[in-house]
């Protein structure tokens, strides 16, 4: 391409925008950093097609996120061999020293959630890790805000519950 | 609980692809936008990659424009279809031009046709500032829009017949160009008479766009004499124009009835404008015709488009 087209311009301003979040996301899902790295360039690579087949995009985040969601459903869900450990070598949360402790306390977290099945994992994913507001996320899941908010509120209270009882 | 997650979404937000990464997934998908062009319409597919020509991403554009000014039209089908009779002023006059129109300019795909449709919008135009004149409500800035369209009309077409010309189809060209010359004459006549009964303001808004028209109708003429000796060369040219005189004394004239009277508008019109193109070669074919007799060596309203005939209005007397 020799001069970057407008429509050029903006997909590459929203990979340059939005291609970390996107990652972290498959990288929780999938627990593996090269698959991840996949999928992010697949969410982009079907963005693109999308826009040259004349689709719109109004808004790249939401619209990013619906593609990776995609993506994981059509099987790039995460293997059930990988565990937390594979996550954290994969490059989650490095620990700095002033943060063992913390560390520790996240991990146990990170267990729990790991723990949860795939829709309450995906619903914190994006509630917490991805900082999308319930109304977002129910339009990425097509169902509405109210029932994103139920579900979140049963899989917070599943959370603390497994946490009480790892930590009593 | 809350403010681990919490914490744990500031933890994750620094987890992010590595620079080298990062570069790796961008430059992969740089190579395949670069393999995937906009103008290149791809299938379902990730990996297919048709090839293209001119004409195929031509039609690609086309279509993506297309698809999108659809889905305008049928959110507001009934809204266009209303304005479709709107004059500029209008409140739906925008979505008389500029959707409605430009759907149909989407849906024109070859040059021919685009020409064609260009020539029926400028004949619109024209349609639009009689209408409103009728009405008394062409003011300046309607007429000074009207203006502008039908330039932007007879600029287009033009580029539309000179692409043809470029690929040499003069036929192709012939045709558009007369038929935007067909198109203009009638309204032309009828314009220039709202201007006469007028003629006492010096200030009549629609001036310009008569002398834009009276422009256009002169190059069309030019530019039909310039075709015609493309597609036949000179010579031919002469002959065709000769023989046709000599049809005119003959009894078995069928067809030429019915142009001479579609011609009678534009050819006095074109007497106001003191322009009669070709009139010395009739003068030399003619011959003795009698004074008074009025020629119209210009129009022709048909189809077939190409007409260098020298037809007099009047019997040419011998």
């Amino acid at each position: 391409m020799e001069r970057p087209t407008v429509m050029e311009e903006t997909f590459l301003k929203a990979y340059d925008d939005h291609a970390d979040e996107l990652f972290r996301h498959a990288l929780f899902r999938v627990r593996d950093r090269d698959g991840a790295t996949d999928l992010v360039q697949e969410t982009f690579v079907r963005t693109w097609n999308h826009l040259v087949e004349g689709g719109t995009v109004e808004n790249f985040r939401p619209f990013l996120f619906q593609i990776l969601r995609r993506l994981l459903i059509d099987g790039y869900r995460k293997k059930t061999t990988d565990s937390l450990d594979a996550l954290l070598d994969n490059g989650f949360a490095p620990a700095a020293p002033e943060n063992t402790m913390r560390d520790a306390e996240m991990a146990e977290v990170l267990a729990v959630i790991d723990g949860m099945d795939e829709d309450d994992r995906e619903l914190l994913l994006l509630r917490f890790i991805d900082g999308f507001e319930p109304k977002e996320i129910a339009a990425t899941l097509g169902v509405t805000a109210n029932v994103v908010s139920v579900r979140l509120d049963r899989a917070l209270k599943k959370v603390r519950d497994r946490l009480h009882i790892i930590r009593p | 609980m809350d403010t681990l997650l919490t914490q744990l979404t500031q933890r994750f937000t620094r987890t992010h692809l590595t620079p080298e990464e990062r570069l790796a997934v961008r430059g992969n998908i740089l190579r395949h936008m670069k393999d995937h062009p906009v103008n290149v319409r791809e299938g379902a597919g990730i990996r297919h990659h048709r090839s293209q020509n001119s004409l195929f991403s031509q039609l690609s554009k086309k279509t993506i424009m297309m698809i999108g000014l659809i889905v305008a039209l049928l959110l507001s089908g009934s809204v266009s279809y209303a304005a479709e009779g709107s004059l500029p002023g209008d409140t739906l006059y925008p979505i008389k031009t500029e959707v409605n129109e430009r759907v149909m300019g989407a849906l024109a795909l070859s040059d021919e046709a685009e020409a064609h449709l260009e020539a029926k919008l400028a004949a619109k135009r024209l349609d639009e500032a009689e209408k409103l004149a009728k009405k008394g409500k062409l003011d300046a800035q309607a007429s000074a829009e009207i203006e502008n369209r039908f330039e932007n009309h007879a600029d287009r077409s033009k580029e539309h017949i000179a692409r043809l010309e470029a690929v040499s189809k003069f036929d192709a060209a012939a045709k558009a160009n007369a038929d935007f010359e067909a198109a203009i004459a009638a309204h032309q006549a009828i314009l220039e008479k709202f201007l006469a009964q007028d003629s006492a303001s010096s200030t009549n808004p629609m001036k310009g766009l008569i002398i834009e028209v009276r422009k256009e109708s002169k190059e069309r003429g030019e530019d039909r004499a310039e075709l015609e000796f493309k597609i036949h060369g000179e010579s031919a040219v002469r002959t065709a124009s000769s023989s046709d005189v000599g049809d005119d004394d003959g009894d078995d004239n069928g067809g030429s009835g019915d142009r001479e009277i579609k011609g009678r508008d534009s050819l006095e019109t074109r007497f106001e404008n003191g322009d009669i193109p070709n009139e010395d070669d009739k003068r030399v074919e003619g011959g003795e015709h009698d004074g008074s007799a009025t020629i119209d060596s210009s129009v022709n309203l048909e189809d077939d488009g190409i007409n260098l005939k020298t037809s007099g209005k009047g019997e040419i007397a011998l």
